[in-house]
This record gives C-alpha cells, structure tokens and sequence, in this order.
C-alpha cells in the first residue's frame, strides 16, 4: 500500500464514490470487484443497465485514500479494448 | 499543544467525517437507482 501521510490534506473533490464510464456492457460484477478491489475494500458498486446507463458504474470504497489510488491508477485502463474513464462523483 | 499538533488533529477529524461509515440509506440518497443495478459481492470476495 502506498504510504498515506495523514497530515497531507486531500483536494475537496477528492471522495469515496467514483463514476465510471466507457466500460464494456457485459463486465461482470467478479471483474469489475477484480479491477477496483485490489485498491481497497469496496462499499457498493453499482452498475448502469438501462439504455442511458449502460456502460458506466458508481463504485463506493470504504476508504477515502483507495478511491484516490483508484483514480490515479484506473483512468485510461484498458479493459476488452476500451479506456475506462474514472472520476469522482460530485 | 503545538499548533502543528493541533493542525493534525483537525486535519484527522476532517478526514474521518469525510471517511465514516456509509449507510446504505445515505448511498441510496446520493446515487441514482433509476437504471441502475447495485452487484453482488463474488462469493469469495473478501476487503483487503
């Protein structure tokens, strides 16, 4: 785990809720707890199924600090050929 | 108390009130339902 120095103030849009767009219509919930959990635990995750959602997800972590390093890590991963794109959700 | 002791201990506070426990009524209010399906935790899946 990065170290996480607890003095170093995080930016307001920095949260635990992160929207997720771009992402391949038939993932699984097993890929994407694959994919996001190994940056922390994961509160709820919650996908897109109808027309206009398809494709995108909200992804809870418990921790403030995972869902920074998912961000940082996860924008512009590939998965079956697509770039996720990952924000915070305001 | 050292001001920076003091700044730390704000800064702790801050990050546990921007950390606590999200019930699922409080996800529920800030995340659509509308077309949206909340997923099953895999079987084996355990928080690291």
């Amino acid at each position: 785990m990065a170290l996480r120095s607890k003095t170093s103030r995080l930016p307001p849009e920095v949260n635990r809720i992160l929207y997720v767009k771009n992402l391949p219509f038939k993932i699984t919930s097993e890929e994407l707890y694959d994919i996001f959990g190994k940056f922390g635990g994961i509160r709820q995750i919650r996908l897109g199924t109808a027309a206009d959602t398809k494709g995108t997800a909200f992804v809870v972590f418990d921790d403030i600090y995972d869902a920074k390093m998912a961000v940082d890590h996860l924008s512009g991963f590939n998965v079956l050929n697509r770039y996720l794109i990952v924000l915070y959700y305001q | 108390l050292t001001p920076e002791h003091l700044h730390a201990l704000r800064l702790e506070r801050e990050l546990d009130e921007r950390n606590r426990y999200l019930t699922d009524e409080e996800i529920n209010s800030m995340l659509p339902t509308e077309g949206y399906k909340i997923l099953e935790p895999p079987a084996d899946y355990v928080a690291i």
